[in-house]
């Protein structure tokens, strides 16, 4: 659906997206993360041809953005970070209007703005002037805008900035609700929201692909050998006593906390755990509390976005 | 671009700026109908529409301030951006309802000729060209608003500029009376002019490429003329200078003269003024 070949876009001689490569297939809802300044609003501006990159193409659906802009721009609804809309203009003026410019007829017009304000559930402000309502409704009203010419590709900058909890969670579902029917590219830098409603991932960091692929499969990558956290009341020599006898144990790391106790962390098979329990028992030392600690995204984006600028992203799953 | 011309022409209406504009172009058209042609007894309409044009230097950056400035201002660029439309579109859409705006309390003053032949001998025809030709100039005046919004995110800046602008432009015509006819001095003031021309291409382009080559070609062939026949750029100066004054092209409408150069003149303003505003746009796409 979406074809993005070495994208780059330099800022007099800032380069703020770097030789990205990456196809969106259509129906998925596709989380585009990255800290702030990672280049994700720039990027997300290319593929919708609100900026011209320096070097580097953006397909929609076979169309290039920049040679066929309106034939490909007609299959994009597009929300920036920050909504824009016409504050003296009512919510019903304003989709009409976004309406007539993708040249819906008057009859479709009114099916499809009626149809986007039950879809993000603003029909009782159609009447209203968009500078009287509250963050969450402008929000809403710029998704709405984007389902009006019911484009193939939804892109959302950080859509859920400045809501308050019940509103994010109601923005997350509206968005789960058009994965399916659309192809959904989301960015944020809010890993949960990302984990929550995306099908796939890519990681972006000073302007670079650093990762891609669905949130399993780059924890799956990622996780490497399962760590073990125990905490136990025995002193350091005799922990590393106990498991000297058990094979297969590659790190481990010892840190007293108060009242004797202490946490032990490993790296181990998970078929090692059972063994792991017994030789405690055995030694009469007794575990307080054992826990296998996954990978998490947050850990994968942290690892990611902490390292200096590389080459090269790692693409998990097909893309 | 006719979504953008309705959205833009309905904005002027539900707003003041719409009302305001109807209201002084018809409050002060009707004053001076009422002086010259009822008070004085002229039976010329346009005598009236020559003494308008000095309002238009502080109606025009009212009407064209927050065409493009006013949606950078509020970030709705990014929607006209995104949507299924090109910079053309934007440019003529917001221009066309700008002359719209200004061309509707028009039409209410086209029947003060009427009212006026029911009570003397009024020259229609010579009332209609003027009325016309007031109407022509106001479009490339409003091009050149709208160009100028396009240069800056700012409302006041764009408005300040365009007012600046226009009162230069009023200006240039007496101002070159007193410009000198020394040939070096306008050469030198007409190659420096082909810089000024070229950075200022360089600038909305960002293609180096293009300005030097304009600059080259430019001043190079004024050199070359000037080394030729230095005799050529007596006087060019004052010449140029009474040929871009917009304003001054009224007067053979005033005169009872339909000046079919004067229309062209206009129309060749708001064609150049327009393809520099798509250019502006475009600019700000490259993110420059």
């Amino acid at each position: 659906m979406i074809e993005v070949t070495h994208l780059t876009k330099v800022y007099n001689r800032h380069t703020a997206v770097s030789d990205l490569c990456f196809r969106l297939e259509a129906g998925k809802i596709y989380g585009l993360l990255g800290p702030n300044g990672a280049g994700k609003s720039t990027t997300l501006n290319l593929i919708t041809g609100c900026l011209a990159p320096t070097s580097g193409t953006v397909t929609i659906d076979g169309l290039d953005i920049y040679k066929d802009a309106k034939r490909a721009k007609a299959k994009i609804g597009y929300l920036p970070e920050i909504p824009p809309l016409y504050p003296n203009m009512t919510v019903g003026e304003y989709l009409r209007f976004t309406g007539q410019v993708r040249r819906l007829s008057r009859s479709a017009l009114a099916d499809r703005v009626n149809a986007a304000m039950a879809q993000t559930q603003i029909q009782d402000a159609e009447r209203c002037l968009i500078r009287t309502l509250s963050k969450g409704y402008r929000q809403r009203i710029g998704i709405a805008q984007t389902l009006i010419g019911n484009p193939e590709v939804i892109i959302l900058d950080e859509p859920t900035v400045g809501l308050d909890p019940k509103q994010i969670s109601e923005i997350r579902e509206l968005i789960s609700r058009l994965g399916g029917q659309h192809t959904v590219v989301l960015s944020s830098h809010i890993l949960s929201e990302v984990q929550a409603v995306c099908d796939h991932v890519l990681i972006l960091d000073h302007g670079k692909l650093r990762a891609s692929g669905t949130p399993e499969s780059l924890e799956q990558q990622f996780s490497g050998k399962p760590k073990l956290t125990l905490s136990v009341r025995a002193d350091q020599d005799t922990v590393k006593r106990i498991l000297r006898d058990v094979p297969g144990i590659d790190t481990l790391t010892y840190t007293p906390e108060a009242h004797g106790i202490a946490t032990v962390t490993l790296e181990t098979d998970r078929a090692r755990n059972e063994q792991v329990f017994l030789a405690f028992s055995q030694a009469q030392c007794p575990i307080l509390q054992m826990q296998e600690t996954k990978v998490s995204l947050e850990n994968i984006f942290l690892e990611l976005t902490d390292q200096p600028e590389q080459e090269g992203a790692k693409h998990v799953g097909d893309l | 671009m006719s979504a953008i011309f309705k959205r833009e022409l309905n904005s002027y209406y539900s707003g003041m700026t719409g009302y305001i504009i109807a209201a002084v172009l018809l409050g002060l058209i009707g004053i001076y109908t009422v002086t010259l042609n009822l008070t004085y007894g002229y039976p010329n309409f346009e005598y009236v529409l020559d003494s308008m044009t000095l309002v238009y230097i502080v109606l025009i950056p009212l009407l064209t301030m927050r065409l493009i400035a006013g949606e950078r201002q509020q970030r709705t660029d990014q929607l006209l951006y995104s949507l299924p439309l090109s910079s053309g579109d934007v440019a003529l859409g917001k221009f066309l309802a700008a002359w719209a705006a200004l061309g509707l309390p028009l039409l209410i003053t086209g029947l003060y000729p009427l009212i006026l032949g029911q009570f003397g001998t009024v020259n229609y025809a010579t009332a209609y060209a003027g009325l016309l030709a007031f109407f022509l100039m106001g479009g490339a005046l409003i091009s050149i608003g709208l160009f100028l919004s396009a240069l800056t995110e700012s409302q006041f800046v764009a408005g300040t500029l365009c007012f600046a602008v226009l009162l230069v432009n009023f200006s240039t015509y007496s101002l070159s009376i007193y410009v000198s006819s020394a040939s070096y001095l306008s050469f030198l003031t007409l190659m420096l002019g082909g810089l000024v021309v070229a950075v200022i291409l360089w600038y909305l382009t960002k293609n180096l490429a293009a300005g030097l080559t304009f600059a080259v070609i430019a001043d190079g062939t004024m050199l070359a003329c000037y080394l030729l026949s230095p005799g050529l750029f007596g006087g060019i100066m004052a010449k140029i200078l009474r040929a871009s004054c917009v304003f001054i092209r009224m007067t053979g409408f005033i005169n009872g003269v339909f000046d079919l150069r004067a229309v062209i003149y206009f129309l060749s303003v708001i064609g150049v003024f327009l393809f520099l505003t798509v250019q502006a746009l475009e600019k700000r796409r490259w993110g420059e």
